[in-house]
């Protein structure tokens, strides 16, 4: 299989981020609307052209990058929040005076990155996509250049990741030292023979879960998470709840089940103690915020606690349920969290700040819709049926009960109970206080679009999951 | 026909949905003629129910999500359809008392209250522990936003509370039907599947059976509720809109008694069996604290909510006394105590709506304003009491038949109750109907019954009479199901 046609989707992208690059330096101000209109078609092409490719699988360029109908999955979701983030930019970026340009062609990089770490079978190829969707990422937040905020965001984000790549890439060169080799089936076959109590590959699987911890924001490596997504301008912050995230798990399913496959039966219950920790710090501290975009941010790590206990329940060989209820979870996670964030974005750029719950209050005497469709992803992100997340949360405890980690299914019931309370504090102050102003809110085409595709989404696979775990589930069948 | 049960409210909100905001009658009426019309299908269904056999009937059975085996299976026996027409009922009889009393947002008001009876049908009507679950969680956010908007002073206290404590029983329950799911397929082999008439045939060994018992303890017991898992019931009551109170107490509670007869029994009888003790001194205690409680209230509607608690003690006392009359009594109980609660809510509601207190003290002799309103009222809470010839008598007394022949000890206590209960009832009565205050602080506010008030009230106290005289035409409905449930009981 040629190296082309693996990649058709990434050269796709490739060709959006340059071209962005070119028409925001060619085009004059008042024609930059159109930058939409082109980052949209190109995402669509890309995903269209990724679909197509369901069911091949595929190796090129001596083994650093592979298809399956895993990395279509993935890319499905990335491209998929890509077009949702497109959407929902265009109102807020104009209010605010940031460029489209810029954002587009750093999100088509982003993109990139994410994609590639999709695909990479190889360690090398993996920190490379890795560093090239973090580095633009680090930019993205801190795209406002004249809120201090959001300098404060990149910079920490930096910082932070920047320490965080480097464990990461130290990890992976213990594991090369271990193994000799760096594509990851070779190290697989390795760890097949080794010797498992070696302290190298503890050392090793320790600095890989610390580097690889840190992008997907898992406590205690989550420090970064909320001054980051506070700060960041909203259609960034709601790109970065999703797709690094989306990106990072694929890296870690890559790595604990590709390469350490044969140990991974050891990690299960550190993996199993980090999900537990995650999802219960993150959800108390969650009730203390004032700041709905600090809430999203803790809110989001709780869900990496959730997604992490799908690979904490996998039982390569045996069963497989956990990294599909990851899959899937992923999936509808990023319907939910990317229509959370819109909804934010929404109401904040008719106004300057807005980002404290008192700006909500009487929402749904103002905007009655908005109102309803915030209801409806909060109410997914508790996990309250007939919606997505519900399914979501089923299938991990599915996943977990099936491993034999019942308390770990108990611990996620307990944390949808107190995530209820937060998540519920907004519905309340949108329906049961009231306020006499009449601040009215931004008409945005986009934005509508975007809410009602994600709000539709929300509902579909709520009630029709079937089709969407089915793909999930075919999405592990090989790597 | 189930489905179209089920999903009519659905409709009703589709309906509802492109109206205009302000064409409040239009809403009431729409939404009203839809619940109504809802109600007679399930009337029709009690017709052709066939009373000799204890199979579901009304079956309905598609493929869901194929992928993990769970299906879209409903049925009905004797006792989901007394529950099912209760619900219709009181769900066209609570719109209907909402028709002056909420004038902001009725357009909302109406698809709350159409979503609830779509989530409380469809509990009723669930042969697959999945499906139930997902009904019995649709249920919360209607009436969370229910008490939540248009409910008293302290709604949000109430309502947040009734949330949490209600979810997070669920989720615990929800832990336990996965383990059973997994279990289950360990035990029969084949394909999984969460099917109620498949589950109730294995095996379960007690070590798995008694968390499991304990999972379904935590969420139908706060549902029921159970002391001392009641707390969030008087806040909730207290601090709903009437129609909200008439639908939480005259259906909500039941869905607590129903998933113990429909789940926790048949599947699990060893733990039910192992933990009957414990169930019937927790029902005995609720019995008993419910009626004491209740002697001391001050506010009325608190005083009816806490009656709901020593009522629906009755309710467990019955079910887990494993006999025929007990489970029969506590099912019809269960009917009776929506009927009779739900119309003792709905005229505290009455004299709310005129004069916006509820405060015992400063209301007397409302009999000599309102004569008709006092001998509607006084038949609901003669019928709550227990008086023969009423609804609240027959239950109670099957109850207490069936109790003593199992401990003496429940037995007598439950019937001291019945002096407690008309204690604080006839108590109640006297103060507000017939003793004249001395400075009377409302008089023009008191009018009487409008038409539309008796309309709604007269169907609770037609069926609180039906029952108390000739309860064949509601026990029949019952007793294969009843045998049936006992049957899947014993443990093997």
């Amino acid at each position: 299989m040629s190296g082309a046609y693996v990649l058709m989707p990434e050269i796709v992208v490739t060709v959006l981020a340059m071209l962005m690059l070119l028409l925001d330096a060619a085009l004059k101000e008042h024609h930059k609307a159109s930058l939409t209109w082109v980052a949209l078609v190109g995402f669509a092409l890309a995903l269209t052209l990724n679909l197509y490719q369901w069911g091949d699988t595929g190796s090129a360029y001596a083994g650093m990058v592979g298809l399956s109908p895993f990395t279509v999955f993935f890319e499905t979701i990335f491209l998929i929040s890509a077009l949702l983030v497109v959407l929902m930019a265009p109102a807020y970026l104009r209010e605010r005076g940031l460029p489209f340009g810029e954002f587009y062609a750093l999100l088509a990089f982003a993109v990139l990155g994410m994609m590639f770490t999709a695909k990479s079978t190889d360690l090398i190829s993996l920190f490379v996509s890795i560093e090239l969707m973090v580095i633009t990422v680090y930019i993205l937040a801190g795209l406002a250049r004249r809120e201090r905020r959001s300098n404060e965001a990149s910079l920490k984000y930096f910082l932070l990741g920047a320490f965080a790549s480097s464990i990461l890439v130290y990890g992976m060169s213990w594991l090369y030292g271990l193994s000799g080799q760096t594509n990851l089936a070779k190290i697989a076959v390795f760890l097949r023979t080794a010797d498992l109590r070696s302290p190298i590959l503890l050392i090793a699987v320790g600095l890989l879960v610390v580097g690889l911890g840190f992008k997907v924001a898992l406590v205690p490596f989550h420090a970064w998470t909320p001054d980051a997504y506070e700060g960041a301008p909203t259609p960034a912050t709601a790109f970065m709840a999703v797709g690094p995230k989306a990106a990072a798990f694929a890296a870690l399913l890559r790595i604990f089940i590709s390469a350490m496959g044969p140990v991974q039966a050891d990690y299960t219950l550190l993996l199993g103690i980090l999900a537990a920790v995650t999802m219960t710090v993150a959800n108390l501290i969650a009730i203390q915020q004032t700041n709905i975009k600090r809430m999203l941010a803790y809110s989001s790590i709780a869900h990496s606690g959730y997604i992490l206990v799908g690979l904490a329940a996998a039982r390569p060989g045996n069963s497989t349920e956990g990294i599909a209820a990851l899959l899937f979870y992923l999936f509808v996670y990023s319907f939910m969290t990317l229509g959370a964030f819109a909804i934010v974005a929404y109401v904040q750029a008719g106004q300057k700040q807005a980002e404290s719950f008192d700006d909500y209050r009487g929402l749904w005497y103002r905007a009655p819709l908005t109102a309803l469709t915030m209801t409806v992803f909060m109410l997914s992100l508790t996990g309250v049926p007939p919606l997505a997340g519900f399914i979501g949360k089923i299938y991990l405890l599915y996943a977990a009960v099936h491993a034999n980690m019942v308390w770990l299914a108990i611990v996620i019931a307990v944390n949808s109970a107190i995530s209820a309370y937060y998540y519920l504090r907004v519905t309340v102050v949108m329906y049961m206080a009231d306020t006499h102003e009449r601040v009215p809110l931004y008409r945005s085409p986009f934005i509508h679009a975007m809410l009602g595709v994600a709000c539709l989404a929300t509902f579909v696979i709520g009630i029709f999951p079937d089709t969407f775990l089915r793909f999930a589930q075919a999405a592990i069948l090989s790597f | 026909m189930l489905s179209l049960v089920i999903f009519l409210p659905l409709i009703g909100v589709a309906l509802l949905l492109p109206m205009n905001p302000g064409a409040k009658k239009l809403l009431r009426l729409t939404t009203l003629a839809v619940m109504f019309v809802d109600w007679l299908i399930t009337v029709y269904l009690m017709f052709a129910f066939d009373r000799t056999t204890a199979n579901y009937q009304f079956v309905e059975r598609h493929a869901w999500i194929s992928s993990l085996g769970l299906e879209y299976h409903l049925g009905a026996d004797g006792l989901a359809l007394l529950m099912i027409f209760l619900t219709g009922l009181l769900s066209w009889i609570a719109v209907l008392s909402s028709w002056n009393a909420v004038q902001t947002r009725v357009k909302e008001y109406m698809i709350a209250f159409l979503l609830l009876e779509l989530g409380m049908l469809g509990v009723f009507c669930s042969l697959d522990m999945f499906q139930f679950y997902v009904f019995w969680e649709i249920v919360l956010v209607p009436m969370y936003i229910i008490i939540g908007v248009w409910g008293g002073p302290r709604k949000l206290y109430a309502t947040i509370k009734f949330f949490l404590f209600t979810f997070i029983g669920s989720l615990l329950m929800l832990v336990a039907i996965v383990a059973l799911y997994f279990e289950h397929q360990r035990l029969a082999g084949g394909a999984p599947t969460l099917d109620v008439t498949k589950l109730t045939g294995a095996n379960y060994p007690l070590a798995f059976q008694i968390p499991v018992f304990l999972a379904f303890f935590a969420a139908f017991a706060v549902k029921v509720p159970l002391w001392p898992l009641h707390t969030w019931l008087p806040d909730a009551h207290v601090e709903a809109p009437t129609a909200g109170s008439v639908i939480l107490a005259g259906v909500m509670l039941k869905l607590g008694g129903y998933g113990f007869l429909r789940f926790s029994l048949p599947i699990l009888p060893a733990a039910a069996h192992a933990l009957a003790p414990l169930m019937i001194a927790l029902a005995t205690i609720a019995i008993l604290y419910g009626a004491y409680v209740s002697l001391a209230q001050r506010d009325w509607k608190k005083l009816v909510a806490y009656s709901s608690v020593s009522h629906m003690g009755f309710v467990i006392l019955g079910v887990f006394i494993f006999n025929q009359q007990g489970m029969e009594g506590a099912i019809l109980e269960m009917f009776n105590h929506g009927l009779i609660t739900g119309g003792l809510f709905l005229c505290v509601g009455i004299i709310y709506e005129r004069v916006h207190d509820r405060e015992l003290a400063n209301l007397g002799g409302l009999a000599h304003y309102m004569p008709t309103y006092a001998a509607l009222f006084g038949i609901i809470m003669l019928g709550s009491v227990g008086l023969p010839g009423l609804a609240g008598f027959v239950g109670e007394f099957l109850v207490m038949l069936g109790t003593f022949s199992v401990s003496p000890v429940a037995g007598w206590l439950s019937v001291a109750v019945i002096i407690i209960a008309a204690c604080y009832l006839l108590w109640m009565f006297r103060r507000v109907m017939f003793v004249r205050l001395n400075t009377p602080r409302y008089e023009h506010e008191l009018i009487d019954l409008r038409p539309y008030e008796v309309l709604y009230l007269l169907p609770l106290v037609a069926l609180i009479i039906w029952v108390g005289i000739y309860p064949a035409t509601w026990l029949g409905m019952l007793d294969p199901t009843v045998t049936h449930i006992l049957a899947q009981t014993v443990v093997k």
